[in-house]
Parts: structure tokens; sequence; C-alpha cells
């Protein structure tokens, strides 16, 4: 008897072990789903939000805050956390580096600038290729090595533009000036090379002798004033924002307001007041909320791993006059902002 | 022909399928079928429960879009309805006897100004565009162009009629460019006894609206945006610029000829659209919600349902494994059980548990088993004493009390010189011993244990001095009908020990054989002194005790040889057959020997076998 129940047993033992091995699985796999539910409950988890910061311009207040609002847009768009770096109108290029440096080590996934002057670019653009964050140059179409992407305005365009508005305001005939900057920017070399090609198809038109300021109101209007006092002119077109205000209130010293056609670029509030009252006459604009959004929108795409363009992008630019400037589809461009 | 062939086809399949099914075992049919059951049963709830989830949530969405959508209506057109009191307020102010140059409106409108910070200015132009009064004062920009800007337009287009402008740009005064609704409204008043066309201008902060209608927010990338009924111009938009640029296209259209909720497709995504229209201002909002955000909950349950079925599937494989190993076991191990008796091991023994069949059959198994077991018992027991009577009946052939009193009878007859009786009895003897072996058969003709039971008789006869006389009587048929042998022998010496030996005058022995039917009779009948019924009772019982009680109640174990008799036959022909016995104190016994009538020696040959 004894020896048959020992028979037996080996019969229904690798069963029973089965068996327990299969409830442990059992077991193992309800508290698992206890795990899933109450996940299920408690929501989503977060996905890991990418942050990506913004490093605005620096003398340009109301440009950054446009920039920033299209990258806003963009960042609710894909579910991105944005962070915004501005500048006081004393700050210079060594702040601007050093807040983007900071942006880097405090984890953005991403950076956008529009960048001070090339080197700041390129000590970003080394350290952050170090850590893998991919770097996007708004306002700068030098896509140098650390810099995946660049989104910048045809400059060239933008300069033909002012160019053909001037001499359209002048008849085709007379005397211009051109304001440069003060410092050496390869955008502004293409801005200015716009300018001579398109005032070369018109042969009545002579250019006269440059000048050129900084950031500065008052230097420009002097810089204006030596230029003005130089020759009589007929158009004058400024690069920057801080010349063309310069220049107009030099028109307005000299009572000639209005008559001294005036081009420029940027849409700061001085300059469109000026464009109002007619002592400004064209404004070539750039979307600067463009910038923000279509920057923002190719850093996703950098860090997704999606294809993007190998060249700059480029946007285009407008040309507003103070019969324009409230229509509509301008008055969003140019008043980006709800006071 | 092709239809043949194919239910052929699905036959076989079927055939083999059913095959499968017949030659698996019952524990994986229960597992699947149970597993199959149980899954078809989840899914079946799964696929219930989504349908009615999805419905739900669908529903939920519409109807929370729907609330948001209304709210931001309601809001609005109490704003709208706030600033157009506001405005009604500031109009019997200024213009209550003309007297907008008054220094007590001046205050009036302070005070105004002061609660309301999103009134930005209010300005009285005459019908030329020139002004007339402003609060706060300051001087209107010569380039504003007061009668080309479109509220002027609305407000001396349809008189006496409060109208409001989209949001725009104010640039009527020197230094900000604020976005403002304008408030306007062409009127009629006497100044100075003369009727006057003037243009009550009232600038709100269109910051209000902005931020009532940015908060707003549907899911995580849906919005609410304005449009202006009219001509479809978009009042506000968290993308405005971006749709200005043409980087986003808003179906204004189909929203501006949509009321309530339609959907529509942007970039290969679902949206829902809920339409609400603000009346007072004639503005319509537009709620956008991104249909694949809003659902993530179904998609969420349906996650979630996957894997309670995937979880279902396994539970019920290994509960379904379980109660198949559970159900089969002990069949199983009825299996292992007989697999053991076919070996030989009878002492097996299934337990009594499990499901009712199973103890049922357990039970009836267990009880067949005994049967073998009480069967293979009394076999051995019958073999062994078959084993023992026969060498009793070995040594009854040799009794050597009786060669001893037989030859000593001899001795004393030769001493006698009684020659003849010597002869008969030397004769008798041989014959007795010849007949007694007969060549070792257990069965032997009738006529020959007849002649056995002569020559005993002969034998005794003479020793005991004639002291009885004996008869045999034998009918013919019966001479030649086989019996065991030697079984007369011990009956007859039964007789004379306890019958005749004891009696005063002479006694009687008869010997008859007979048929009966199919059954052979010997009788050996004596009128000796007889049996008590107790002793009559005692002699064929069977068991020890009684075995001694007769072994002591009779001398020489002769009792002992007649039950061996009795035994014998009854092993040999049954439990019908054997010895019987009638018996009366003073008038003798008689003993019947009952054995079937068999006229071939075939069991002889068979016991020879």
């Amino acid at each position: 008897m004894k020896t048959s129940n020992r028979e037996k047993c080996p019969h229904y033992r690798p069963w029973r072990r089965l068996t327990a091995v299969l409830m442990g699985g059992a077991i193992w796999i309800t508290g698992l789903t206890g795990c899933l539910t109450s996940d299920i409950d408690s929501g989503k988890p977060e996905p890991p939000a990418h942050t990506i910061a913004l490093i605005a311009p620096v003398h340009a207040g109301e440009q950054g805050d446009a920039m920033r609002l299209g990258a806003e847009a963009a960042a609710k768009e894909f579910g991105i956390q944005l962070q915004y770096a501005s500048f006081k109108p004393n700050e210079d290029a060594s702040e601007q580096l050093a807040a983007a440096l900071r942006m880097v080590e405090e984890g953005s996934s991403a950076i956008l600038i529009d960048p001070a002057n090339e080197h700041v670019l390129e000590q970003l653009a080394a350290v952050a290729s170090a850590k893998g964050v991919p770097v996007v140059a708004l306002n700068d179409e030098r896509l140098i090595k650390g810099v995946q992407s660049a989104i910048t305005v045809d400059h060239v365009e933008a300069g033909r533009q002012a160019g053909e508005a001037l001499a359209k305001l002048i008849d085709d005939k007379g005397t211009v000036a051109i304001m440069r900057s003060d410092r050496t920017d390869p955008d502004l070399d293409l801005r200015e090379a716009g300018i001579r090609e398109s005032f070369a198809r018109h042969p009545s038109i002579r250019i006269a002798e440059s000048a050129s300021c900084g950031n500065l109101r008052d230097a420009c209007w002097n810089a204006a004033k030596g230029m003005l006092d130089a020759s009589p002119i007929d158009g004058a077109i400024a690069l920057e924002s801080g010349a063309s205000l310069g220049l107009a209130d030099e028109a307005k010293r000299r009572g000639e307001a209005g008559n001294l056609k005036i081009v420029a670029f940027g849409s700061q509030v001085e300059q469109l007041s000026l464009l109002q009252d007619g002592v400004i006459h064209q404004l070539v604009v750039q979307n600067d909320f463009s910038f923000g959004y279509i920057g923002l929108e190719q850093a996703v795409a950098l860090l997704t791993g999606k294809e993007t363009p190998g060249h700059p992008t480029m946007l285009g630019t407008k040309v507003v006059n103070a019969d324009n400037m409230f229509w509509m589809n301008n008055q969003k461009l140019l008043f980006p902002f709800v006071q | 022909m092709k239809s043949g062939c194919l239910s052929l086809l699905r036959h076989l399949g079927l055939q083999r399928w059913r095959d499968q099914l017949r030659t698996s075992s019952i524990q994986s049919i229960i597992m699947w079928s149970f597993s199959l059951c149980l899954l078809l049963i989840v899914m079946l709830a799964a696929v219930l429960l989504y349908n009615k989830f999805s419905r739900t949530a669908e529903e939920n969405v519409l109807l929370g879009t729907s609330q948001i959508v209304d709210q931001v209506g309601y809001n609005l057109e109490d704003y709208v309805d706030g600033m157009a009191q506001l405005y009604r307020t500031i109009e019997q102010h200024m213009l209550v006897g003309a007297s907008w140059d008054d220094e007590k409106v001046a205050e009036q409108l302070d005070i105004l100004m002061s609660s309301r910070d999103d009134v930005v200015s209010i300005a009285l132009f005459d019908e030329q565009g020139e002004l007339l009064r402003n609060h706060p004062a300051a001087p209107v920009r010569p380039s504003a162009r007061v009668s080309a800007q479109s509220w002027f337009h609305s407000a001396m287009r349809v008189s006496n009629h409060l109208s409001f402008s989209l949001p725009h740009v104010q640039n009527l005064y020197d230094g900000t460019y604020k976005w403002v609704v304008s408030m306007s409204k062409g009127l009629t008043i006497e100044k100075e006894g003369k009727p006057m066309n003037v243009v009550l201008l009232v600038d709100i902060n269109f910051k209000k609206i902005d931020e009532l209608s940015s908060r707003i927010s549907l899911g995580k990338r849906g919005y609410v945006y304005i449009i202006d009924e009219g001509a479809g111009n978009i009042v506000y938009h968290p993308q405005q610029q971006l749709i200005y640029m043409g980087l986003r296209n808003e179906n204004v259209e189909k929203a501006l000829t949509s009321s309530g909720s339609y959907m529509d497709k942007v970039d290969g995504v679902k949206r829902l659209n809920t339409v609400r229209s603000v009346y007072n201002i004639g503005w319509k909002v537009v709620g956008v919600a991104y249909l694949d955000e809003m659902m993530t909950t179904r998609e969420e349950m349906n996650r979630y349902l996957i894997q309670v079925v995937v979880i279902v599937l396994v539970l019920s494989i290994l509960i379904s494994m379980l109660l198949a190993s559970m159900l089969a076991r002990p069949i199983r191990r009825m299996g292992a059980t007989m697999k053991a008796v076919e070996r030989g091991d009878f002492d097996v023994e299934l337990p009594l548990r499990g499901p009712l069949e199973v103890v049922q059959l357990s039970s009836r198994f267990n009880l067949m088993l005994d049967k073998i077991r009480g069967l293979m018992r009394q076999i051995i027991v019958e073999q062994e004493s078959k084993r023992k009577y026969e060498l009793e009946a070995l040594q009854a052939q040799i009794n050597p009390h009786f060669l001893y009193n037989t030859l000593n009878s001899v001795v004393r007859m030769v001493g006698m010189s009684k020659n003849e009786d010597i002869i008969t009895m030397i004769t008798s003897l041989s014959k007795l011993f010849r007949i007694s072996l007969s060549k070792g058969r257990t069965v032997i003709k009738v006529s020959e244990e007849l002649e056995h039971a002569r020559h005993y008789l002969t034998i005794q006869q003479m020793r005991f001095k004639q002291k009885f006389k004996f008869e045999i009587e034998a009918e013919e048929s019966v001479l030649d009908c086989y019996t065991l042998k030697l079984v007369l022998q011990p009956l007859i010496e039964n007789a004379i020990v306890h019958g005749i030996e004891y009696l005063v005058d002479e006694g009687t022995i008869r010997i008859g054989a007979r048929l009966e039917g199919e059954t052979l009779v010997l009788e050996v009948a004596d009128n000796g002194v007889g049996m008590s019924q107790h002793q009559l009772a005692g002699l064929l019982e069977p068991g020890e005790s009684r075995d001694e009680d007769v072994r002591s109640a009779s001398s020489g174990g002769s009792g002992v040889a007649v039950r061996n008799v009795h035994d014998r036959i009854q092993l040999y022909y049954g439990v019908r057959y054997g010895l019987s016995y009638t018996s009366e104190r003073e008038e003798g016994t008689v003993v019947h020997i009952r054995m079937p009538a068999v006229h071939q020696a075939e069991g002889e040959i068979v016991h020879e076998d």
C-alpha cells in the first residue's frame, strides 16, 4: 500500500508545482493591473515636457516680445514649455551669451536665439552642441557649426523693397542717402546691397555720402544732421530703427518733415507714430511673431528628429505706409500686443 | 462538382477536427472550451462597454464644449450689455442740455472713467469729425483722419443707433496705440436752439475681451475665436498673426453659416466646432476642440479594456487549466490504480473523494476489487484444502491401524488353523489395497467402490467375529457411474465402530447405490445404536471447534474422516452434494452420499490434468 502511494505521488507533483507557478503569475498580473488601474485613475502620466528657451535680441524690447508671442503660440500647439530671456536696454552681447549659456545649463532641450553678434552665436553653438542641444538662430542666416537651423528675412529683398519705395517717393530722380550702423553686421550689409541694387536700376538717382550711427537716438540725430548739412538730399533710407528716429528728428528740426522722404526698417512704436504723422514715409517691416513661431516649430522638428531645411528659412517683409498701416491685416502685424 | 468538392473538404476538415476533439484528453477539452467561453463572454462585454463608453464620452465632449462656448457667449453678451449701459450713462451725462463743456460733466466723466478702467477714452465729434470735447482731454492728432474712421462712418450712416466697431488700434492720440472696440452713435442735439449732429465715441479696451477669450482652453490645444457675423472678419483669434501670414487657415465661412456644432478636419485632425452667436454685438463665438485629445478618455478606456481582456484571458486559461486538471485528476488516479491492478497489485484502493460521479465510480471499483480479492482468497483456501484432503485420502488408503488389526486377526486365525478364513481375509485385503490404490486415480467406478466396500466389510466381519451381516444392493445403471474413491470406507468404519460395536445383537450394514434423476446416491445404513440429534447436528458442521467436539466424542478420528469425505465431495462437485445423515437412537443410522451421476471419467481426466 505504501509503495503504491509513493508511486502515485510523482504523477501529481508536477501538476501541483505548475499550478502554483501559474497562480503566482496570475497574482502578479493582477497586481500589475492594480497599478495600471491606479495610473488611469490618477490621469495619464505627463509626457516629459520639453523646455525650449527663447533668447530675445538685445536692444529690441518689442521685437523680442513679438517673437515671444509667436513662440508661445507654437509652444501651446506643440505642448512645449517656453522659457524666455529678455534684456534691459543697457544690456548687451555678453549678458545675452550668459543668459543663453545659463539656459543650456538649466537643461533646456533647445535654444532659439536672435544673436547680438557672431561671437555670441559661436560660443553658444559650441557649448550647446557639446551637450547635444540644438540651436536655432533667428534673424541670422549664418548656419555655423552647432547651429542646426536658422530663420531670417531676405535682407537683400528687403533692401530692394526699401530702395524701390524710396525711388517711387522721389519720382525716380534726386539725391538719396543711406544711414548705416556703426557696427558691422552682415545682415545690414545685405540690406544695403539690396538698396544699392535697386537704385542702380534708376539712373537719375544719385547716392550721396552715407552717415552711420549706433543705437542711440541722439547720436543718430547728430549723424543725420551732419549728413544733411553736407549735401541736400531728397530722400534717405535708415538701415536701423535708431537711425530712422534720428533722421526723423532732424527732418522735423529742419521743418522738412514730409518733404524729406524717409524709408526705414523696423516697426517700433516711435517709428509707427512718425509713419502715421507722415515724417517717415515707408517702413519695411518683418513679422517678428513668425520668427518665434517658425523658430519653435523648427526646434520641435529637430527634437523629434524630423527633417529640417538645410538652408536658412527666408521670411518675407512688408512695406507699410500711413495709408495702409491701419488696415486690418497690418494692424496685427504692427501692433501685436493688446495693451 | 466544385461545391461537392468543397463540401467534401469541409466535411473532411470537420471530421478531422472532430476526431482530434475525440482523441484529445478531457483536460484539454475542458480547458479550451472553458477558456474560449470566458474569452467570448469577456470580449462581448468589452465591446459593449466600449461602445457605450465611447458614445458617452463623445456626448460629454460635445456637451462640455458647447457649455464652455455658451459661457463665453454669455460673458461677452453681459460685458457688451454693461458697456452699452455705460454708453447710455455717458450719453445722458454729456449731452443733456448739450452741456459737454460743463465742469460738472467733466467731474462725472472722471468718476466714470476711474470706476471703469477699461474705458480708454470718451470723445464727442461734430459731423465734420471735429473734436467737440474729449476725456481725458488730449489733442487729436492731425493725421488721425477722424471722418475716415469706420466707427465714424457707421455712426453717421444710421443715426441714433449704437454701433460697435471691430477691434482696432486707436490712432487718435499721441503716444499710445491701444487696441480698442469703439462704441459710436450719431445723435442730433439742440445746441443753443439749433439742431446739431454729433458723434459720441467711447473706446473700450479690447484687452478685457482678449483675456476673456484667450483664457478659455478646450483641452490642451483647443481654443475659442470670435468672428464678426456681418463680414466674417476675425475679431479675436489666438493665432490671428498666423492666419494673416497664411500659416494657418480657419474655415470662417463654415462657422458663419452654421449654428450649433459641426465637425471639420484640419491637417488630418478632426475638430469639433461649436458656434454661438452674441446677438447684441453681432459677433459669433466659435469653440474649437481637438477630438483626438478630447477622446483620450476613450483611448484610455480602450487600453484598459484590452488589458482587462488580456488579463481575463490569462486568468481564464489558468482557471480552466486548474479546473480541468482538478476534474481530470480523479480519472487519472483511477487510470493509475487500474494500471496497478493490471500489474497484479490488488491491494490498491481508490480514495473516495472528488465529484459525486467519481466517488460512485471509485466505490464501485473498490467493491469490484474487493470481490476479486475475496474470490482469490477463496480459490487459495479451496486449493489448499483440496490438497490436504487428497493427502488425507492418500493416507486413508493405507491405514496402518487397520492393517495392524487385520494382520493380527490373520495371525490369530493362523493359530486356530482357519485356513479357509485366512485365504478369504488375505484375498480381501489384497483386493482392498488394489482398489484403494487404483493407479492413483481419485475417481473410480461405482462398481469398484462397492467392491472395495465389500472387501472391507468382509475383513471387518471376520475381525468382529461375525458380529454383523452386510448387504450390498446396487442398480445396474449405477455400476458404470463414477465416484470419488474411498467415500464408503470411512462411513462403514464409522458405522461399525460407533453403531455396531456396542450392539448386543447382531448388526446389519446395508450398502446401496442408486440413481435419483441425475444424482448418484450411495447409502450406508446400519441398525446400530444411532445418534442423538446433537451429535447428528455436530457431524457435518464445519469449523475447528466442532471438529474437536466430534473428535473428542468419537474415537480413532473417524469423525474427521467422515467430514473429509463430505468436504471432498463438496469440493469436487459443489456444495449441492455431500453427505446427509438420518439417525434414530436404538434404531440405527443412514448416511446418504449424493454426487452427480457421472458416466464418463471426465472429472478424472480433468483432475489428472
